[in-house]
This record gives structure tokens, C-alpha cells and sequence, in this order.
């Protein structure tokens, strides 16, 4: 059976690796909040540089970003074909009865470089830390106990139950179902998904079974184990502080002073 | 004179009845003791009782009819949480027992409920793995893990508990020669009384004082594990059947299996034997000359 595996990258060596996961989530939720919050353009292109450049501390193979970019790059390219025609204002261009508008390409521009940051900011934040150990953060971060218990069992049994889907396939296309209709190939796929459905039901039960038996009170507690170096400290800050510096190139119009030396 | 008498034995079980919601009979007028230390063969076919029977003695299932007494405590519903505490179950399908997203939380579960300190849990967890073989995995996913190595650490999931009682269901189920002997060894080095439920009859007679045959929810055979377990006629008539071991080797079969004899073992066993009777023959017709 072969599975995406998101711990992938999570064993490499690089300053985001050994960054404290409490503290790589704020800062980098705090980059991410201030690169959203920015509607400059020529910012947003410094911010996205500074973001590949963190990505590229991070050592996750390119390859690996490039196939999970594929599908945020569907849904921008989607808004840079559809705003510079929706969005009214001065027309750059016209096409017979369709008129391309400045503000509707700067404002395509604008949500692209956010989302293009955004999404690599991803990487170096979560790729970099095994997902248990994200789900420990959540639970520090005192997130609703519910909620951090379903992503716990999700991470633990999305492979489980998957296993059993493609035993139950494998199980269905060696009595070649669906050769010759189409239709009675659908039919056995939604017995098939519904069966995994009903034996997923079965083993929670069995589980709460094995967690009752274990002690099971409700709350699933864990021993934690960060640590917060000085380093950690360190990384933290200058990211915070290169977020908010973002902003103050924006207040302070640093960059409208080289436009006027037409730099 | 009863309690006095129950307090000498870990597991009593008396009159114990039960029958599913769906009106499913699953337990009959279930009788039996078990004395601490003992480890006890549940043998019988698919559909006798056995896993409904394991739930009832640590209380998930709750017993409407009947008494169970464990460690000379009756189970009820106000001491369920301090018996589970003396009992821990290790359930046939090692994904529903590893439920956590790490082998060192599934094996600190356990400890960490019953309300230890943080220093304490590291102890046990580290302990338990160590027992198993497995230790160093810690830090490990349960869905990386090999079935054999995932059977090990559910068994460590409730060594760290430091149960008194340990119940076992099919513990050798699904696994490959070697994971079944890994298993094996690492439950003869278990002192607490053992409930051991399953259909391999070689393992249990490898390990077990006691067994007990259940048959459509009653338990129809208690007594020794040899003699319970290599009696063909008795494990026949209620569907079960020996290990061809028993077939091939008769009596000399217990003690092979209880010595962990291999073809070459019981080879040089039976040459022995040869060369005591035809030594007493020898001896015998001289005394006559």
C-alpha cells in the first residue's frame, strides 16, 4: 500500500527543523497575518522574496513544493484570468466587447503574490516538524480538546482505513467487475465505500473499547516536551520583527522616495 | 468463609450471564476460578464467548447477571475504574489498541490515567518497550510499524499499567513464525496471572497451567492445560481440533512443545528413549539368564 507521507521532510537538519514548534507557529502565523494585511505591490513582491528565501533555508526538496504549489497556482491562475475583466476602472486593453482594466490587474497581481507567499510560508512552518508534534502544539496552544483529539485520530487512522479501501478495490478489480458496464462498476464502488464506511464505524467502537479498558475519561492527556532555546528566542524576534518591518516600509513610503528618483 | 476463599484467587467468576442487545445469547451461567500466578488457556470456536467473557473481567462490559470478583474485589460499577487498573485487556487487532499518533504516547496512556507523574510515566513506558524488546521506538508511528512489532507494543501498552491480570486475545493471531515466537517468549517472561483466548492450541499448551473450553457461551471443560488441550475427542465434539503435533507424537507432544523441541530435538529425544528401553530390556533378560 503507498501513502502520501506527510513527515516526509520532517527529519532534516536546518535552522526551522530545530526551531521550537511553539514559537516557528507564532512568528511564522505572524508573518503570514502581516503579508495578508499588505496592499502594496512593490512590498509584497520584498515580502515574497524574503519568503522564498526562507523556504529555501528550510531545505525541502523544490520538487516536493512544486507539486503541492500545482493546485494553489490553478486557483490563481483562475484570478488572473478573471479580475482584469471584472474589475471596473481605467481600460488598459480591449478585446472586441471585453475591456481589460488596470485595477482589476493590479488587484489579481496583489492576491496572487499574497497567496504565492502564503503558501510557501507553509513549508518551513509545518513541513519542517512532524505532524504529532503539531498536533502537541495545537494542544499547548489549548485549542478545544474535541478538536485536536479528531485530528489526532484522523493522522492515526486516514492509513488504516485507506488500507482497507484499496484491499477492498484490489478485491473488486480481481473479479473484474466493471469490464463491461460502467454502471455496475459504479454500483460495487459505492457498496465498496460504503462498507469502509461501516467498518470504520466498527473499529471505533472497538477503540473506545481499548480506551475505556486503558483508563479513558474524556480527556486524552500526553507529555510534552518542548524546549525554548535562546536561538529559538532569537529566530522568533527577527522574523516578528522583519513582519513588522514589512509595515513600516509601507508607512514610512521608503520605496515612493526611489520611484521619485525614478530608480 | 467465601470471601476468605475468593481473596486466594485473582478471578472469580460466578453464574455469569449475558446476552447482547440484539438479543444475541453470548454467556451462559459462566462458572470458574483462577488462582494468582496461573496462566489460563480460553479456548473454543469463533462464536463461543471468549472476547465477551474478556470485556466482562475488565468491566467494559457490564455484568448484569452474575458476579465477577477480581483480587478478591467484586466488580461493580462505583470500583470499575480501580479494577481496570488491576486488569488490562490486549485486544486481537493491534490498530484498535495503538490509537495514539506515537508508540510512546500509546505506551504512556495507561500510566498517564491512572494519574503518575511525569518522571514515573518515562519509568514504565521505557520498562514496558524494554520487556517487549522494542525499546528505542518511542518516538515511532504506530502505522509504520510491522504487524509483529505492533502486537509487541500493545502488549507493552498494558505492561506499563503493571496490571495484576493480564487477559490476552489472540495474541499470536496473523503473525509470521518468528513474531509468534517473540510473542511467545516475551509472555513466558510475564509473572502476572495471564486469560490467554486463542485458537493456537500449540501456544497454549506451550504456556499455560489451566485451560478453559467454551462452547456457545458455556464453558463446557476446565482442568490442566495438557489435559484439556490434547484430549482429541473432547476438542473434536465441540468443534475444535488438536495441533498436529498431538497427532504426530501423542503423549511426547506436550513435553516437546513445553521444551521447544525442533525436528532434530525430538529426533535425538526419541533416540534416547530407544536407548533407555533397549538398555532396561537388555537389563531385563540378563537378570533372567
Amino acid at each position: 500500500m503507498t501513502h502520501f507521507d506527510i513527515d516526509k521532510y520532517a527529519y532534516l537538519k536546518s535552522p526551522f527543523h530545530s526551531f521550537d514548534p511553539r514559537a516557528k507557529i507564532i512568528c511564522f502565523l505572524f508573518l503570514i497575518f502581516s503579508i495578508v494585511l499588505l496592499n502594496d505591490i512593490k512590498v509584497l513582491v520584498i515580502a515574497l522574496i524574503s519568503t522564498i528565501i526562507l523556504t529555501f533555508l528550510s531545505k525541502i526538496p523544490l520538487l516536493f513544493i512544486l507539486k503541492r504549489f500545482k493546485w494553489v497556482a490553478l486557483f490563481i491562475f483562475a484570478v488572473l484570468i478573471v479580475l482584469p475583466f471584472t474589475v471596473p476602472g481605467k481600460t488598459v486593453l480591449s478585446f472586441g466587447f471585453l475591456y481589460v482594466y488596470q485595477e482589476g490587474i493590479l488587484l489579481a497581481c496583489l492576491i496572487s503574490l499574497k497567496a504565492f507567499s502564503v503558501m510557501l510560508l507553509i513549508f518551513p512552518m509545518l513541513s519542517t516538524m512532524k505532524f504529532v508534534t503539531f498536533i502537541k502544539t495545537l494542544e499547548h496552544f489549548k485549542l478545544p480538546k474535541k478538536l485536536v483529539q479528531m485530528i489526532s485520530f484522523v493522522y492515526r487512522y486516514v492509513f488504516v482505513v485507506s488500507n482497507e479501501f484499496q484491499r477492498a478495490l484490489r478485491s473488486v478489480s480481481s473479479r473484474n467487475v466493471g469490464k463491461k458496464s460502467r454502471i455496475l462498476h459504479l454500483h460495487v464502488l459505492s457498496n465498496v465505500i460504503g462498507m469502509t464506511l461501516v467498518r470504520s464505524y466498527e473499529r471505533g467502537e472497538r477503540i473506545r473499547t481499548a480506551m475505556l479498558s486503558r483508563g479513558y475519561n474524556g480527556d486524552m492527556k500526553t507529555l510534552h516536551s518542548f524546549k525554548m532555546t535562546k536561538k529559538d528566542a532569537i529566530k522568533c524576534s527577527l522574523i516578528i520583527i522583519w513582519s513588522l518591518s514589512l509595515h513600516v516600509i509601507v508607512l514610512t513610503k521608503i520605496l515612493d522616495v526611489y520611484d521619485t528618483y525614478g530608480i | 468463609m467465601i470471601l476468605m476463599a475468593s481473596k486466594k484467587k485473582d478471578v472469580v467468576v460466578k453464574n455469569l450471564s449475558y446476552i447482547y442487545p440484539d438479543d444475541t445469547p453470548a454467556l451462559h451461567d459462566v462458572c470458574f476460578e483462577i488462582s494468582k500466578g496461573e496462566t489460563v488457556a480460553l479456548v473454543g470456536q469463533n462464536g463461543a464467548g471468549k472476547s465477551t467473557l474478556l470485556l466482562h473481567l475488565n468491566g467494559v462490559i457490564e455484568n448484569e447477571n452474575g458476579c465477577i470478583t477480581i483480587a478478591g474485589i467484586a466488580l461493580n460499577k462505583k470500583n470499575v475504574r480501580d479494577i481496570r487498573k488491576k486488569v488490562g485487556v490486549v485486544f486481537q487487532d493491534p490498530d484498535d489498541q495503538l490509537f495514539m499518533s506515537t508508540v510512546f504516547d500509546d505506551v504512556a496512556f495507561g500510566p498517564i490515567n491512572m494519574g503518575f507523574s511525569e518522571e514515573k510515566v518515562k519509568k514504565r513506558v521505557h520498562i514496558a518497550l524494554q520487556k517487549v524488546g522494542l525499546a528505542g521506538f518511542e518516538e515511532r508511528c504506530p502505522h509504520h510499524l510491522s504487524f509483529g512489532e505492533k502486537k509487541r507494543i500493545s502488549v507493552a501498552t498494558v505492561l506499563s499499567m503493571k496490571p495484576d491480570i493480564l487477559l490476552l486475545d489472540e495474541p499470536t493471531s496473523n503473525l509470521d513464525p518468528g513474531g509468534r515466537r517473540r510473542i511467545i517468549e516475551t509472555l513466558k517472561t510475564l509473572k502476572s496471572t495471564k486469560i490467554i483466548a486463542s485458537h493456537d492450541i500449540e501456544m497454549l499448551l506451550e504456556i499455560c497451567d489451566k485451560a478453559i473450553l467454551m462452547d456457545k457461551g458455556r464453558v463446557v471443560g476446565t482442568g490442566k492445560a495438557e489435559d484439556i488441550l490434547t484430549n482429541v475427542e473432547l476438542l473434536n465434539s465441540h468443534g475444535l481440533e488438536e495441533p498436529t503435533v498431538i497427532t504426530l507424537l501423542g503423549d511426547d507432544a506436550v513435553f516437546m512443545i513445553r521444551n521447544n523441541f525442533d525436528s532434530h530435538g525430538i529426533k535425538k529425544h526419541r533416540e534416547k528413549i530407544k536407548k533407555a528401553t533397549s538398555e532396561a530390556e537388555e537389563k531385563k533378560i540378563l537378570s533372567h539368564v
